[in-house]
């Protein structure tokens, strides 16, 4: 064919200026997939292409729930089990044991990791953030330490919060109701020239559980629990994209959370001010093949507590120079007093495509955790813990219904070298909407910075020990885990049904464990962290969800778990069969029988266990109701719901001082565009 | 009396396409597809079941590139169309010069153009083509009926990369529209230039380019589009479970399908020397509402059944859009 012909085609497409700098859109392009889970890989993958097993709560289900707290949110996550150390000192765990510190699941806030290390564990009510703040939640439900090092050993969570475009220019909460609940948050977001942003607060009250008398036990005198909460937080976030490629967010965020807790070492409870403030950076530099992030953040967190025991002589009712002590008659103080833990976070990360069938994402981080606290150290020194990471996950998609995931995280430390977590997992897509997925998992877990270090004591002003706690042997050793599991995902009726199972088989050796010992102390003894602490589990999992129509939605989740092992504590080992329950289920439902309300609920139910740090409690069912209404208000869109915890009988909350009884909120929110 | 009738037409089809090897004169048609990947397999479903259902009696074959380039495969001889499925294989078939009759399926029209904008000259074997982009008309008759009262259209396109906008324009200039776009530079800033597009629109359209497929651009889209409650209109069922109110696409069975239409159109009319090479936007199309979005943005727009319904009528009241002509090369 001759020029002429061809010249026909130009005037039909607009040609760029520079021609073909990029290249043209292909059929790839159109049939990719555009919502994606991060958590899982690194990678963005879709649902059914991720190696693991992923829970989403996303909006629609965190409203429909009712929950006041997040970690409430938690309980729709089959196999998660969200309890109350105390009215306002919450605690999350999977498939492991349940302390009043538990701290194997990874949980970060925007990739921000909100792990504490001065208590190993996360605070939530520190993050920083209320529960309309969310956007989504993506759980991994296992170990993701291939993934994000060694705070994933057992699960990861990522809460996604509202980016700073897409929220309501003014938004506005209220939460009012039972325990003398008073919250307020809000947040405003606007523009200043080409930069988005969001300044968002919340103010949270509430009286916790009933106060509960306890009489004088052993050398500890009487007292009444309280565990009242009075917590402020504050959180700026900022979006700047200076061009095409070029993405900055940036979250600074500070909280003062005042709390009463109770203490377990220590009978009775005292007055603990936590003082927080967070700096995160994060730097996404789209390239044409992939694209480079750097990111930086660093959490800070002081600790105070004004626990006065009161004279030694009121403690153990005996008069000074008892038990061979010369001092005088002092005022005893407890706890943590003044601490504070530290974290600095450097990561780099490339994720790039190397052909049409292997994808792979790698890179690097830098951590420091700072700990100090002369109560729970012994000693007024700073503790230091440097962690190197370098990390990779290769996808290859072999065969047309197959891909493979490899992931490597290699991690470093004084504290036990450097140790290796690998994954291999494969998925086969039996159709576009049934997957089959197994892997095996080798995660290993530098224990916390707490659990190594740890000496905590009563002493006299003059150092003269009282009471040993708590105390560690000056060495410790990586926890090792074996997972094996065998996945299945499914999508019905145009995807308006889904369906997740699972099967998995879990192998934890040398965990970290504090043992009681005799002790030549006050009270003869005291506990020691060791590794050593082994276990078996075997479980299934399944979540189903289900969306009728724009009327109903349903969402069940359950998962069954078989647990082996021993507590080798003195004098005799414990079976920890009873710590994890074998059942664990929760159903929501939801119904909008007009358009501006919605009637919905859920039941959680969890069969008989022995809480870890708590105590034995009967089976619990737990209904949760709540009615809501949208409103509109001249420019304002709003919506007051009216929501009930636990309508029916009382039960009793990991410990047998924590009653739940019956609640009931009204919440009011009210936003403008 | 239906269902006999019925049967023994099957049956004969059946027959016929047992046959057909012994009844037709030519040597057949030979897919090569660029991928094993489901997609491209669906294509090739639909194109034989059309193929089937018109009872025809053209051997048809089929092999996937790499089998063609591992050698595990090899491309028959004489064959009378060679269908490429997909961008990789319609380069490969127009570079290698693997046979002077080459009709190319889902494939886009701006990877079509770069494959035969090349120094040797426009490739005398391409025969025709099916392009997956939709037409603007469609387009932006779809914007009117899910907005009637829109007087402003949307959009954002890359600068750097080849893209539609002048025929989206003329479209909406023609419809009483107003479209108004982006275009971003290397050195834009994407979320400001979104944002001016955002407040002067009533409908904003993601047309397939470099700049949507950028997922952060997709995901700022999403969330404008929330904020400034503007309807999206995307290009595919992914776009829609993403958040957009509604997406226009065909899906690989139905450019399959309507591959096979055109192959026998074009094989019947090849012995009357066809007069021109035809680029062709896909006859049949899906629809995909999100329903929460039409709920949020408190529009009443129909199901899909009726929405692509009435575009058929206006469609047809209109311009003659479904033959989908993208460009016509006229024999000299």
């Amino acid at each position: 064919m001759s020029l002429s012909q061809r010249m026909i085609y130009l005037p039909l497409f607009c040609w760029a200026p520079q021609g073909f700098a990029m290249e043209p859109v292909t059929e790839i392009d159109l049939y990719a997939d555009v919502d994606v889970i991060q958590t899982g890989t690194r990678l963005q993958q879709p649902l059914m292409q991720v190696p693991a097993s992923v829970t989403v709560i996303d909006r629609e289900m965190i409203a429909a729930s009712g929950a006041t707290q997040i970690p409430q949110l938690l309980r729709l996550v089959p196999g998660f089990l969200n309890y109350s150390v105390s009215g306002n000192q919450l605690g999350v765990s999977s498939r492991a044991l349940s302390p009043d510190y538990p701290g194997h699941l990874e949980v970060s806030v925007d990739g921000r990791s909100v792990y504490q290390p001065a208590q190993s564990t996360v605070i939530w009510t520190s993050l920083g953030i209320a529960i309309d703040d969310i956007d989504h939640i993506e759980v991994i439900r296992g170990t993701n330490t291939a993934a994000y090092g060694s705070n994933a050993f057992l699960g990861a969570i990522n809460i996604v919060t509202v980016d700073p475009l897409s929220a309501a220019k003014l938004s506005l909460r209220t939460l009012h109701g039972s325990i003398d609940t008073r919250e307020y948050s809000g947040r405003f977001s606007a523009s200043v020239d080409d930069f988005s942003y969001s300044v968002s607060f919340l103010q949270q009250h509430n009286s916790g559980f009933e106060p509960f008398y306890e009489p004088k036990s052993g050398p500890w005198p009487t007292h009444t629990r309280e565990d009242d909460l009075n917590n402020q937080q504050f959180r700026w976030q900022g979006l700047y994209t200076p061009t095409l490629n070029d993405e900055l967010d940036i979250s600074l965020g500070f909280g003062k959370d005042r709390m009463q807790l109770p203490d377990n070492d220590v009978r009775g409870y005292h007055n603990r001010r936590l003082d927080s403030h967070y700096q995160q950076l994060r730097w996404t530099r789209r390239l044409d093949n992939g694209d480079v992030q750097l990111s930086f953040y660093q959490n800070y967190l002081h600790i105070e507590d004004d626990t006065v025991l009161g004279r030694f002589s009121t403690i153990v009712g005996a008069p000074p120079g008892a038990f061979g002590f010369t001092q005088a008659d002092e005022v005893l103080l407890g706890d943590i007093r003044d601490g504070f833990s530290q974290r600095y976070h450097l990561e780099l990360q490339h994720t790039f495509n190397l052909n049409q069938q292997l994808r792979m994402v790698w890179g690097s981080a830098y951590r420091v955790d700072r700990l100090s606290s002369q109560f729970m150290l012994g000693h007024d020194d700073t503790i230091d813990e440097e962690q190197y990471q370098l990390f990779a996950n290769l996808e290859w998609h072999f065969a047309p219904a197959w891909r493979a995931n490899v992931g490597l995280m290699v991690e470093r430390n004084a504290i036990v070298g450097t140790f290796a977590s690998p994954r291999a997992a494969l998925n086969y897509q039996l159709t576009p909407d049934h997957m089959l997925r197994t892997s095996y998992t080798a995660g290993k877990r530098t224990p916390s910075l707490l659990t190594v270090y740890q000496h905590t004591s009563i002493t006299f002003a003059d150092g003269t020990l009282i009471d040993q706690i708590i105390t560690n042997t000056g060495s410790a050793d990586e926890e090792r885990l074996n997972v094996w599991e065998v996945g299945y995902l499914g999508r019905f009726l145009n995807g308006d049904l889904t369906l997740d199972l699972k099967i998995f088989k879990e192998q934890m050796r040398d965990a970290r464990y504090d043992a009681e010992e005799i002790f030549p102390d006050i009270d003869g003894d005291r506990r020691v962290w060791y590794n050593g602490l082994d276990w078996d589990n075997r479980g299934a999992e399944l979540q189903l969800g289900y969306r009728l129509d724009e009327q109903w939605l349903l969402s069940w989740q359950y998962a069954y778990i078989d647990i082996d092992g021993e507590l080798p504590d003195d004098p005799r080992p414990e079976d920890i069969g009873t710590h994890i329950p074998k059942h664990n289920t929760s159903l929501l439902l939801a119904y909008r029988p007009v358009p501006a309300w919605q009637l919905s609920g859920v039941i959680y139910h969890t069969s008989e266990m022995e809480w870890t740090g708590g105590d034995d409690v009967d089976e619990i069912t737990r209904l949760d109701l709540r009615i809501a209404r949208d409103l509109q208000v001249a420019d304002w869109k709003g919506k007051i719901e009216f929501i009930a915890h636990n309508v029916t009988d009382d039960y009793l909350d990991y410990d047998e001082e924590n009653i739940f009884e019956p609640r009931f909120f009204i919440r009011l929110k009210l936003a403008m565009n | 009396m239906r269902v006999v009738i019925y049967s023994v037409q099957r049956v004969l089809a059946l027959l016929l396409l047992l046959c057909a090897p012994l009844l037709y004169a030519g040597n057949g048609i030979v897919l090569l597809l660029s991928s094993d990947a489901l997609p491209y397999r669906e294509v090739e479903q639909g194109i034989r079941a059309t193929l089937f259902e018109q009872q025809s009696a053209i051997p048809i074959a089929s092999l996937t590139l790499d089998s063609l380039l591992s050698e595990e495969a090899v491309l028959p001889d004489d064959i009378d169309v060679l269908v490429t499925i997909g961008t990789r294989a319609t380069r490969y078939a127009l570079q290698e010069n693997i046979s002077d009759t080459i009709y190319s399926s889902f494939i886009t029209a701006s990877g079509l153009l770069r494959e035969i904008t090349t120094e040797k000259g426009f490739p005398d074997a391409l025969k025709g083509a099916v392009v997956l982009d939709q037409p603007a008309e469609r387009v932006i008759l779809l914007a009117k009926l899910i907005s009637p009262q829109a007087t402003r259209l949307g959009t954002v396109v890359n600068a750097s990369a080849p893209n539609r906008l002048s025929e989206f324009k003329r479209v909406a200039q023609r419809r009483g529209l107003k479209l108004i776009a982006a275009s971003l530079f290397e050195e834009s800033n994407p979320i400001a230039d979104l944002k001016k597009i955002f407040a002067k629109s009533d409908v904003f359209l993601v047309i397939p380019d470099k700049a949507n497929f950028n997922s952060k651009i997709a995901k700022w889209i999403l969330f404008l589009s929330y904020r400034h409650r503007v309807p999206v209109i995307g290009y595919s069922k992914k776009y829609t479970d993403a958040g957009a109110l509604i997406s226009i696409f065909s899906s690989p069975l139905e450019v399959g399908r309507d591959t096979g239409e055109r192959l026998l159109s074009y094989l019947s009319l090849k012995s009357q020397k066809a007069p021109m090479v035809r680029l062709q936007y896909p006859r049949y199309f899906s629809l995909s509402i999100n329903d929460k979005v039409v709920e949020s943005l408190g529009l009443t727009i129909g199901n899909e059944a009726q929405l692509k319904e009435r575009m058929r009528q206006q469609l047809s009241a209109s311009v003659r859009d479904e033959s989908g002509l993208v460009l016509e090369v006229v024999e000299q």
